[in-house]
């Protein structure tokens, strides 16, 4: 009987250095496998932070702008309630004329207040937008970082992995917060008014009274835009019927007649000259049609706020006067 | 049907000021069109439709028409559709664009005259885009391209007067400055080419055809008078590469115009505005030499029950140097001295929606020197915003 003789193993006939390097670099791929992967989760390596740097800066530009924003609404709302408060104070006194300077800057400020909102409105889709993206980012980091940190067998890896996904989670909620709902703007604030279990009849009707010298105070405020309202409409009629006209005269040619051949455009009525590009903020110098929407929008919401002002006085009042609870 | 035309308009010449106009503005336009996202807006988009009823009277020869027709009094009929929109972009903190198209269809039906009725349709377009630039504070600048064209079929005999087709194309450079006395100056250096659509048989209009440029130098000078005032003055230089002088060391017909005038306007319960002008016409040609004058004004006011009422009037006065026996050329060019007056009534009718009762007359020159016919009409128009 003959034996045969044994197969060489794997590493028969390797030098043992061999084997062992080959092991170390078996142990490497399998703790590199999740940094590695870890990493293909954006474009790769070092080229893998560019999109998440680039998202944090737009968000980050993002909600400074509308925090700029924000601050500057802020301060022309605070201007707009100094102003209220003066022109109460002037229709008080029966000063006719103060009473409609006094008006004719609360308007004016209120408007201000409404192209700020406006802004705002603008500045909180972009912030919640930028928000928006920025957390499908982190939320794909975080996926990333919990398959790695599942994967990763070194403790300290796995500590730096923790680290960076706790930051990551702290980060999302900050960024969800700040983008989640922002301010968009509104009028001043009824005054703070609520029903409290020791008020007697006597501290409701304050209050109902408190409520009821606000809602005057929008009253004369909405009496006032009306006003403007119709005259700028008027103003507009004008300017629409002048503009319709002169197009109808020159559309064929019938102004030809009156003098050196064809026409040259803008050299006449209606005018070449308007060549100042910078943006226009007030009231007065925006178009027409632009300056009735806006007083329309803060007339809507004046009305709104005299209306809720009412609401509640009534039931202040009711709660005085005990038929309601 | 189109008349035919002895002569269709070189497109190259079109294409050529399309594409002087890109470069001009590409790269000026190129740094902030990036900025430019959302910051278009419509600043008016009108269509306009409606009906008039017209009379012209005034029985006078005509050198520019398609027959040799005559009438004291003709009528006519007139339906017309018009579109016109502004739009209006912001590029970056001072950059801001302007497109504004203007286009239109009348047609008439005309009775009246001894040879037979007319059917004359008036097809007209115009398309201007401009862009200014604020540099400094104090200084803006800009530029300004407009298309123009005109297409006239069944043209009529007088007195029934209707311009004749053309296409023209005319550009601009603007400039704005405001000093420290806050008067506000403003320049433009202007050109202009315009090539009219002439029939076989009226070949004679091709002698229109006309190359411009000029100059026009305005100021606001801030008077504390109420309103605003603008005086300007200008120079303008035209070729007319048709009509000869029949001198052969100077063959073709050049004109120097000087111009000047006051405008003054002013914005309250009413809006108003008058423009006097004055213009001093020399030619290297003997015929067209003219001192002329226009008185133009124009008032908006609201009456009761929403109706706005707008006037305008223009009259002209005009002296030929030289008198001729021979006829001159079609009125809209030399014989431009008519008057004219406009009475409008709009009131909204619907939401987005104006009726306007137009009420017109003219009186202006033909061909031959100091006679005069006369047209007079009313309309009712709607017009309609949709409000974007």
């Amino acid at each position: 009987m003959t034996l045969r003789p044994p197969r060489p193993g794997l590493f028969a006939g390797r030098r043992p250095w061999k084997v062992g390097g080959l092991l170390a670099l078996c142990i490497f791929l399998l703790l590199a496998g999740p940094l590695t992967t870890l990493g293909e989760g954006g474009s790769g390596g070092l080229a893998a932070q560019d999109p998440l740097a680039e998202i944090a800066e737009r968000y980050d530009e993002a909600l400074q702008i509308y925090e700029e924003i924000l601050e500057a609404r802020d301060r022309a709302l605070h201007q707009h309630d100094i102003l209220m408060d003066r022109q109460e104070d002037a229709r008080r006194s029966g000063d006719d004329d103060r009473s409609r300077d006094a008006m004719r800057r609360v308007y004016e400020q209120g408007v201000q207040v409404m192209l700020l909102d406006q802004q705002l409105r603008s500045a909180a889709a972009q912030l919640q937008a930028a928000g928006r993206s920025y957390l499908d980012f982190l939320e794909r980091r975080e996926d990333q970082l919990l398959d790695a940190i599942e994967a990763a067998i070194l403790p300290p890896t796995r500590a730096r992995l923790d680290r960076e996904l706790s930051e990551v989670r702290q980060r999302y909620r900050e960024v969800e917060r700040e983008s989640g709902a922002p301010t968009v703007g509104g009028l001043r604030p009824l005054p703070d008014v609520v029903v409290d279990r020791r008020d007697g009849p006597s501290e409701l009707r304050g209050k109902a009274g408190l409520l009821e010298n606000r809602a005057a105070e929008y009253e004369s405020v909405i009496v006032g835009l009306q006003r403007e309202i119709t005259s700028r409409e008027r103003r507009l009629q004008q300017e629409r019927g002048r503009a319709d006209l002169m197009a109808g005269i020159s559309r064929f040619d019938d102004d030809a007649l009156t003098g050196g051949g064809l026409t040259r455009p803008g050299s006449e009525e209606g005018g070449s000259n308007e060549l100042d590009p910078t943006a226009p903020l007030n009231l007065s110098e925006l178009p027409l049609p632009d300056q009735v929407v806006l007083l329309r929008e803060y007339l809507g919401l004046a009305e709104e706020m005299r209306d809720e002002a009412l609401a509640l006085a009534e039931t202040f009042r009711a709660r005085a006067d005990g038929s309601i609870r | 049907m189109t008349e035919p035309l002895s002569r269709r308009p070189p497109r190259g010449r079109l294409a050529v000021a399309l594409a002087l106009l890109l470069l001009v503005l590409t790269p000026v336009m190129a740094p902030t069109l990036g900025a430019l996202e959302g910051q278009v807006t419509w600043r008016d988009f009108v269509v306009t439709g409606g009906l008039s009823s017209e009379g012209y009277q005034g029985n006078l020869p005509a050198v520019g028409t398609p027959v040799r027709d005559s009438t004291e009094f003709a009528s006519a009929i007139v339906g017309e559709f018009g579109l016109r929109g502004d739009l209006a972009a912001r590029f970056g903190e001072s950059g801001r664009g302007n497109l504004s198209f203007d286009g239109g269809l009348r047609q008439f039906s005309a009775r009246g005259f001894e040879l037979r009725d007319y059917a004359p349709r008036e097809l007209s377009g115009t398309v201007e885009l401009g862009y200014t630039q604020l540099l400094t504070e104090t200084t803006a600048l800009g530029a300004r391209m407009r298309l123009r064209g005109r297409d006239v079929s069944d043209r009529p005999p007088m007195p029934l007067f209707l311009q004749p087709g053309y296409r023209a194309v005319s550009g601009a450079l603007l400039g704005e400055y405001t000093d420290g006395g806050e008067r506000r100056w403003d320049v433009e250096l202007h050109g202009e080419w315009s090539q009219f659509l002439a029939p076989a048989f009226a070949p004679q209009i091709r002698l229109l055809d006309r190359e411009g440029t000029g100059v026009e130098l305005g100021v606001r000078p801030n008077w504390d008078m109420g309103g605003e005032i603008r005086i300007h003055l200008g120079g303008d230089l035209a070729r007319f590469p048709q009509q000869e002088t029949f001198l052969d060391e100077d063959p073709f017909r050049r004109d120097r115009t000087l111009n000047g005038g006051v405008s003054w306007t002013w914005s309250g319960p009413v809006l108003a505005q008058v423009v006097g002008e004055g213009r001093i016409n020399r030619s290297n040609s003997r015929r067209p030499e003219y001192d002329s004058g226009t008185l133009r004004g124009l008032v908006s006011a609201s009456l009761p029950g929403d109706v706005a009422m707008t006037g305008y009037l223009a009259l002209t006065a005009k002296r030929y140097r030289f008198p001729t026996e021979f006829a001159r050329l079609i009125p809209g060019e030399e014989a431009n001295s008519a008057s004219q007056a406009y009475l409008s009534f709009n009131r909204p009718l619907a939401s987005n929606l104006d009726g306007t009762v137009r009420l017109g007359w003219t009186r202006a020159e033909t061909e031959i020197g100091g006679q005069y016919f006369q047209r007079f009409g009313a309309s009712f128009l709607l017009n309609y915003r949709p409000g974007f």
